[in-house]
């Protein structure tokens, strides 16, 4: 087997395992749990984006 | 005319007696800026202090045209700097140099200046621009704000690595005058505008603006808004974070950093409180401003994540160094070794009696330049989609210590960075060192125990619905397969996962 095939055989295999891999439930777990990070994440960077009235209007005095 | 004296806490506090004739001795002896900054002598190794009398000092000159000059007392007009050395020499020695007796002291003041100090005429408020050496730039602590000050004295032209300080007067501003003054000295290097001076930054704060009570003397201060207004007057754009609701201080951390890493200093609004002795709960003594100039690092944090957590090098920040014109330049500001607290430690406030200050984080406002258009927020939720991406395909050679490293920078520096960088990959190199970029970029490197993962670029001048990753460059060969597989196949599950983040990259700049 010459060498570029061995590499295409090992990319493939890298693929397969990770097609399995998403479809396992340990996949599925960590598909849930990062979904659950990244929406709060997202969630409070929204919230650091938002303008409030009073905030903005307090005087910064000391 | 000169005046050379020895370093030590007595003999500084002494050339203040003797030299603020507007303020008495027991004042300066108490007062905890002068403590603070003979402390910050003491630890930059300071041996000896040249008096530069009849000083003129820009700043201190113009609010004095516009208020103190119209006071029945006669304020003076000029100003006296002290000049710090880390070499020890005499009276005589320097006369001697003057003299064009002593040539070779030159070399030794120039390479052992600390800094100086300029002393305002006035009562109580003293202390003027101060521009005195950061503590080392080292693996641990980084003032990405401080840059070569000169101050030419008897003809030497002398430099400081340094961002200018001051204290507030309470005339020409308060805090967040200060904090603003500072943080347009930075700004200054980095996007060519005008300084204005304090009196100056008040004015164009509440110029136009609905106004409580009197602008002079300044004492409430500014609103965050004014604040804004004054950031605006110089040419920035001015852009407010509010971090009052934020259930850690992880996203404060990454904020800092990634703007603060370019040299933009974040100025930081927050509020201060201290225990109530009756009941057990904490009471605001009031909202105060500080101008950030640099931060720490530990270096021996485990980077081992836990399930659902994004790993950022900013995470691993445990200080912050402020301009704090109650307190003095380059004050640190520590953070909880709990996530779960949301204040930081100051010492504000320590001479006063006060116990138990915390600084409770409201808000930054980054003064940006106007092409700086795609905030933080992007890239930070583009990196932690693509992190969700990576955990999702279940590859834990890669992820298990994944740290990004996301960070402002502008294109000469991105550059200059690869140029004098050990990237392995010469044709990348090349290709990145030829191509024309945009000014401002947000720059992502991804590493882990092994080293470099990957490097993403994103377009910081594009519009935030644009495609604005310029591109991606896995230097990781699993990564490298496992892109151009999902680039390639957009259909499949690998091909889904991947698309929010291929989907905005410009062109074809993906892993090549």
């Amino acid at each position: 087997m010459s060498k570029n095939n061995e590499n295409s055989q090992n990319t493939s295999v890298l693929i397969k395992g990770i097609e399995e891999y998403i479809k396992s439930d340990e996949g599925k777990r960590k598909a849930t749990v990062y979904d659950k990070a990244l929406q709060e994440r997202v969630a409070s960077r929204l919230k650091a984006e938002q303008m409030d009235w009073e905030t903005l209007h307090t005087r910064v005095t000391i | 005319m000169y005046h050379v004296e020895s370093f030590s806490v007595e003999n500084f506090c002494k050339l203040l007696s003797q030299y603020c004739v507007e303020t008495s001795t027991q004042v300066i002896e108490t007062k905890p800026h002068i403590q603070y900054i003979a402390k910050y002598l003491q630890t930059l190794n300071v041996q000896t202090i040249v008096v530069e009398t009849d000083y003129i000092d820009h700043d201190y000159l113009t609010g004095f045209a516009a208020y103190h000059v119209k006071c029945f007392y006669d304020y003076k007009r000029k100003c006296v700097r002290l000049h710090f050395f880390k070499e020890a020499f005499e009276q005589k020695d320097l006369a001697a140099f003057l003299r064009g007796e002593k040539e070779n002291l030159a070399e030794n003041l120039c390479n052992s200046y600390g800094g100086f100090m300029v002393l305002h005429p006035l009562p109580k408020s003293i202390i003027g621009r101060t521009c005195l050496a950061t503590y080392d730039d080292d693996s641990r602590r980084h003032f990405p704000t401080a840059w070569p000050i000169r101050a030419f004295f008897c003809g030497l032209e002398l430099s400081v690595k340094a961002l200018p300080f001051q204290e507030q007067d309470q005339v020409a501003g308060a805090c967040a005058t200060s904090a603003l003054w500072s943080a347009f000295h930075a700004t200054d290097r980095l996007f060519h505008h005008r300084v204005p001076s304090p009196v100056e930054i008040t004015s164009s704060a509440t110029l136009g603006m609905p106004v409580k009570s009197r602008v002079f003397p300044n004492k409430d201060g500014l609103t965050i808004e004014q604040m804004a207004h004054a950031i605006h007057a110089v040419g920035l754009e001015p852009y407010w974070c509010d971090l009052k609701n934020q259930k850690n201080l992880l996203e404060f951390r990454a904020l800092v950093y990634a703007y603060l890493a370019c040299g933009i200093p974040p100025i930081l609004v927050i509020d201060l409180t201290r225990e109530k002795s009756e009941e057990n709960n904490r009471t605001s003594i009031g909202w105060h401003a500080v101008t950030v100039t640099g931060y720490s690092l530990l270096s021996n944090r485990s980077r081992q994540h836990k399930d659902g957590e994004f790993l950022y090098k900013s995470d691993a920040i445990d200080q912050i160094y402020v301009h704090d014109d109650q307190v003095g330049p380059h004050a640190k500001m520590v953070f909880p070794s709990s996530d779960l607290d949301s204040h930081l430690t100051t010492s504000w406030g320590l001479s006063s009696g006060y116990l138990g200050i915390r600084a409770e984080i409201v808000g930054i406002v980054f003064p940006l330049y106007n092409k700086i258009r795609i905030p933080f927020s992007q890239p930070g939720n583009d990196i932690d989609t693509f992190n969700k991406a990576l955990e999702m395909v279940g590859l834990p050679w890669l992820t298990d210590t994944l740290e990004w490293d996301i960070r402002l920078t502008q294109v000469n520096c991105l550059k200059k960075e690869i140029l004098s960088s050990k990237l392995t990959n010469p044709d990348l190199r090349e290709k990145i060192l030829a191509s024309p970029l945009p000014r401002f970029i947000w720059h992502a490197t991804a590493t882990n125990d092994s080293g470099l993962v990957a490097d993403i670029l994103f377009d910081a001048t594009d519009i935030d619905s644009g495609k604005y990753i310029l591109r991606i460059d896995a230097h990781d060969p699993s990564l490298r397969e496992l892109l151009a597989y999902a680039k390639l196949n957009p259909t499949t599950d690998i091909g889904k996962i991947f698309s929010e983040t291929l989907n905005k990259v410009r062109t074809s700049h993906v892993t090549d």
